[in-house]
């Protein structure tokens, strides 16, 4: 009865590894750098986790998880609530369409994908906020914005690699 | 023959589910796209939930928050110390000749303080209370392009109250709109949501500064008949009552047709410590 205990408490902890860090990528996205001029193109390094995720494991992350992800965003970065939660909901639905066609790429068509995912969901939220204040905001900041976080994907992804491969016991 | 049959219904229940398992993921789906759509409603109408929740939030992950930021705090710090290093000779001077200029300044400012003193004795001149100030660190700083807020490591335990001014050294950067227990976030004057009442210090001309979301903020409601120059200061006024007059905002950049740019004094890209200034809000008399 312990050893069915504990294979139920591993398999639970193993279900909730995309949860965790998608989590403690928002919390690393938050704290200021200090670089000149990156608040105004800070990095959402959660999108990374919800890319890489919701390819290789998307039967990890449930679409409740990713709107809860966003959510918890929204609300620490302070983006009007329930946006990003809509723009990750979005994306993870997308990325579950093409999920099995990206598994089977190389890492460079996986990149292009990753860019396409961020220029879109930046681009949506730019649209969001625009409407959303009834101005439109500047598209310059939103597009280094999204460049930094493309040219972050390889490091993101290898740590990502490295605990699925810890975790998961994957090739 | 049963194994047969029963291969048979089990793979007919198969065929069931499939299309069931799809209808309750999609129903699934639109429900949180509609939760998503009537969070952000919610919040547009200024939902007390909303704020209540955001701040909460703010102040259970306020610890880590800080505990992430120390390391990149320090290395900024060693940057820093490293770059005063290098222009250690260059300032020495500068300072020096600074040093000089504000003696001078020193004998007119005590006159002029005596004088002050005297003339509101005469006039029977109430003041207002001199605020108090409340040093903060910056623990956040996170939504890029969409949001120009921070958040900082002090709430209302620390007597932090909603519309507090938050100045750097330099001059001001913001108010705080919500303020947790030991966590508070700070709308910048750069924010596209933020609305400050300035006055240009020379021309006395007021104005609303308010932000882009990026690079300087700009001066609406400016009369017709304004006359401005190129490095006139601008400093808060006071109206509305939320932040105290005086505070430095910055210099005008361009004062020719279209959007008055301002160059703010405080360097909003590289704050690490900050302080709020801790004042009651004046209320205007009820003139009924």
């Amino acid at each position: 009865m312990l050893s069915n205990l504990l294979n139920f408490v591993e398999n639970t902890a193993r279900h909730q590894v995309p949860l965790m860090t998608m989590i403690v990528l928002v919390l690393m996205s938050v704290p200021p750098l200090y670089l000149p001029h990156y608040g105004g193109i800070a990095i959402n390094l959660s999108l990374i986790g919800l890319f890489y995720w919701s390819v290789y494991k998307p039967e990890f992350l449930h679409p409740v998880t990713t709107f809860l992800v966003g959510l918890f965003y929204d609300f620490l970065a302070g983006t009007p609530a329930g946006m990003f939660a809509l723009i990750f909901l979005v994306a993870r639905v997308l990325l579950g369409i093409y999920s099995k066609r990206l598994r089977g790429t190389t890492f460079l068509p996986l990149w292009v994908g990753f860019s396409l995912v961020v220029f879109g969901t930046s681009f949506v939220g730019w649209l969001a906020c625009s409407l959303w204040y009834g101005e439109l905001l500047d598209l310059v900041s939103v597009l280094f914005h999204s460049i930094l976080t493309v040219a972050l994907f390889p490091f993101g992804a290898a740590l990502l690699i490295w605990i699925s491969r810890k975790v998961y016991r994957v090739s | 023959m049963k194994i047969n049959s029963k291969f048979k219904h089990g793979s007919r229940l198969i065929r069931l589910s499939f299309p069931l398992r799809a209808m309750v993921h999609k129903s699934l789906i639109f429900i949180l796209v509609s939760a998503a759509i009537s969070f952000m409603v919610l919040d547009k109408n200024g939902s007390a939930t909303i704020e209540k929740t955001s701040v909460v939030i703010a102040d259970i992950f306020s610890p880590i928050l800080d505990f992430i930021s120390r390391p990149a705090a320090s290395i900024n710090q060693v940057l820093q110390d490293l770059d005063n290093l290098s222009q250690l000779h260059k300032d020495n001077s500068v300072l020096r000749a600074e040093n000089k200029r504000l003696n001078d300044w020193k004998m007119i400012a005590r006159d002029l303080r005596a004088q002050n003193k005297a003339l509101k004795t005469l006039l029977g001149y109430t003041g207002d209370l001199p605020p108090s100030q409340i040093t903060a660190r910056v623990i956040g700083d996170a939504a890029g392009p969409f949001v120009r807020t921070l958040i900082i490591n002090v709430g209302t335990d620390r007597g932090i109250k909603k519309g507090n001014a938050v100045i750097s050294g330099e001059g001001l950067i913001g108010r705080v709109i919500a303020a947790g227990k030991n966590s508070a976030r700070i709308l910048l004057i750069t924010d596209i949501n933020s609305r400050v009442p300035v006055l240009v210090e020379s021309s006395r001309d007021r104005a609303i500064l308010t932000g882009t979301n990026a690079g300087q903020p700009k001066l609406l409601f400016l009369p017709a008949s304004a006359d401005l120059t190129e490095g006139d200061r601008v400093v808060t006024s006071g109206h509305g009552g939320v932040l105290p007059a005086g505070l430095p905002v910055g210099t005008i950049l361009n004062a020719g047709d279209g959007n008055v740019l301002i160059s703010t004094f405080a360097r909003l890209d590289r704050l690490e410590y900050v302080r709020v200034v801790v004042r009651d809000k004046i209320i205007s008399p009820d003139l009924n």
